[in-house]
C-alpha cells in the first residue's frame, strides 16, 4: 500500500480533530474532507489558507535569497519534503532551513539585506531570521539538526547534493537517501516516535531508494537502531497493524490511534531510546538527560493540555507560518457571499 | 470591459476560495466562493459582464445584485493592482 493511501485511511478513520493537528495531518484531512463532503473545522480552513500562502510565496522568496547569498545553498526538510507530496500544500511548513558552507557569511549577507533576528540560535543553526516582506522565517545551518553523538559528515552532504525539487533556480538539496535518514534523526531528536507526519515524510523521501543503502547510511551515521525502529513504525502505520512486540505496541499507540502521547508514554519512549543510541558516554548522557530533565513550564503545559482543555490548547498551539511586515494579515475586499 | 492578471500576481485555489499573493510586496488576500468565481472568469480573460452572468446563474440572484457585487470587487482588485485593464 502506498504511503498516500495510508494517509487517506488514517484521515478517514480519524475521530479526533486535535489528534490530526498533533500529527500534522490536518491539511491532508481538510483536502480530503472537502472532496468527500465532510465538514472541515474552521481551524483547518485557516491552516489551509496559511499553507496556500506559504506555497505561493515560496518561489519568490527563494529567488530573493538566491540573489542575496553566494555559493552553494542546500535546502533541508519542510518545503523540499512537501515537493514530494501529491500537492505541496498538503504538507505544512513554516520556515526555510538553509545548509551552507559558510553560515556566518550567509547570516551576515541576509542581515545586510534587511533580515532581522527573530528567534534564538541553536547548536546547529544561527539565530532565525525574519526578512522584510517575506513570509517564511530563515534558519542558516552549519549542520543538520541532530544529536551530538551522531556522525553526519556534512562534506558528504554537499558532495552528493542534487538540484532542489522546488521551483527555484540555483538551489540544492541533500540526496534523497541522505534526506530520509536526516528526517528520521531530526524527528527522533525532537521526540522518539513523535508524530505520523514525520513517518510519512521519511517514507516519501525513501521512495525509490535502495533500503540497504539507507540502512548503511544510518549505520555509518551512528543511528542504525533509530532507523530500524523508524522503519518498524512506518510499516506498522502502513499496515494498520500495531507491532506484535509489546514494547513497540505500547510506544507507538499514539501513532496508530492518532492522538497525543501521554506523559508516561513520552518518558518510556525516551527511556527506551537510551538503548537505541550508540553506547558512547556522550550519547547516553544526552539521552538520559532528555528522559529525566523537564522544565517546570513543560510540566505545567502538559498537565493543562491533558486535564483542563486538551482539545482547545492543542488546536491553538498548532504553528502556522510566521508572518510580519507586509505579510501582516488577511485583506478581505468588501464583498459578501451572495445568497443561494 | 476585460482585465488581466499581472505577472506579479500569484493565485491558488483552496477548495471554494482563492488565495492571491502580490509577489512585489508580499500582500495577500483571500477571496471567498463568490469572489473566487469572479476572479476565475476574469483570469480566464472573460469580461465583467461574463462574471456577472456567472454569478447570477450560480447564486440565483438578480443580475443587478450580482452586477453591484462584481463592480465592488473589481474596484477593490484594481485599487490593489491585482488586476489591470486588458490591452485591446
Amino acid at each position: 500500500m502506498s504511503i498516500w493511501s495510508t494517509v487517506d485511511r488514517l484521515v478517514d478513520q480519524a475521530t479526533d480533530e486535535a489528534g490530526l493537528v498533533d500529527h500534522g495531518l490536518d491539511l491532508w484531512a481538510a483536502f480530503r474532507w472537502h472532496a468527500t463532503g465532510r465538514d472541515v473545522p474552521s481551524d483547518f480552513l485557516l491552516h489551509e489558507r496559511a499553507a496556500a500562502m506559504a506555497t505561493l510565496a515560496l518561489p519568490s522568496q527563494l529567488a530573493w535569497i538566491r540573489e542575496v547569498l553566494e555559493g552553494p545553498v542546500i535546502l533541508l526538510k519542510g518545503p523540499e519534503v512537501a515537493a514530494r507530496y501529491p500537492d505541496p500544500m498538503l504538507r505544512p511548513f513554516g520556515d526555510l532551513d538553509l545548509l551552507v558552507p559558510d553560515p556566518d557569511d550567509a547570516q551576515r549577507r541576509l542581515i545586510a539585506a534587511g533580515c532581522v533576528e527573530a528567534s534564538e540560535a541553536e547548536p546547529q543553526h544561527r539565530p532565525g531570521l525574519q526578512c522584510p516582506g517575506w513570509l517564511l522565517q530563515i534558519e542558516v545551518h552549519e549542520r543538520p539538526n541532530a544529536p551530538r553523538w551522531t556522525t553526519i559528515p556534512v562534506d558528504d552532504l554537499f558532495a552528493r547534493a542534487v538540484p532542489s525539487a522546488l521551483p527555484a533556480e540555483g538551489f540544492l538539496t541533500v540526496h534523497p537517501a541522505h534526506h530520509a535518514v536526516l528526517l528520521a534523526i531530526h524527528s527522533w531528536h525532537h521526540e522518539p516516535l513523535r508524530r505520523v507526519l514525520d513517518l510519512v515524510d521519511i517514507a516519501a523521501m525513501s521512495e525509490g531508494q535502495d533500503p540497504e543503502e539507507l540502512r548503511a547510511i544510518a549505520e555509518e551515521w551512528g543511528v542504525g537502531r533509530v532507523w530500524n525502529m523508524t522503519q518498524c513504525a512506518i510499516e506498522a502505520v502502513r499496515s494498520g497493524e500495531p507491532p506484535r512486540a509489546r514494547v513497540g505496541r505500547r510506544l507507538g499507540a499514539h501513532l496508530w490511534m492518532l492522538r497525543q502521547p501521554t506523559w508516561l508514554e513520552v518518558r518510556i519512549a525516551r527511556l527506551v531510546a537510551v538503548f537505541w543510541a550508540p553506547l558512547s558516554l556522550l550519547g547516553a548522557r544526552e539521552m538520559v538527560k532528555s528522559v529525566f530533565i523537564t522544565s517546570p513550564a513543560t510540566i505545567v503545559s502538559f498537565v493543562l493540555r491533558h486535564t483542563v482543555a486538551p482539545h482547545v490548547s492543542r488546536l491553538r498551539s498548532r504553528p502556522t507560518p510566521k508572518s510580519t511586515g507586509r505579510h501582516g494579515g488577511w485583506e478581505n475586499p468588501q464583498h459578501e457571499r451572495l445568497p443561494r | 470591459m476585460s482585465y488581466r492578471i499581472p505577472e506579479y500576481v500569484l493565485a491558488r485555489p483552496v477548495h471554494d476560495d482563492i488565495m492571491i499573493l502580490d509577489s512585489r510586496d508580499g500582500r495577500y488576500l483571500g477571496l471567498n466562493g463568490s469572489g473566487a468565481i469572479v476572479w476565475s472568469v476574469l483570469a480566464a480573460g472573460g469580461s465583467v459582464d461574463a462574471a456577472v452572468d456567472e454569478l447570477a446563474t450560480i447564486f440565483d440572484v438578480t443580475r443587478e445584485h450580482a452586477g453591484s457585487d462584481v463592480a465592488r470587487l473589481v474596484e477593490e482588485l484594481l485599487r490593489l493592482s491585482l488586476i489591470v485593464p486588458a490591452e485591446r
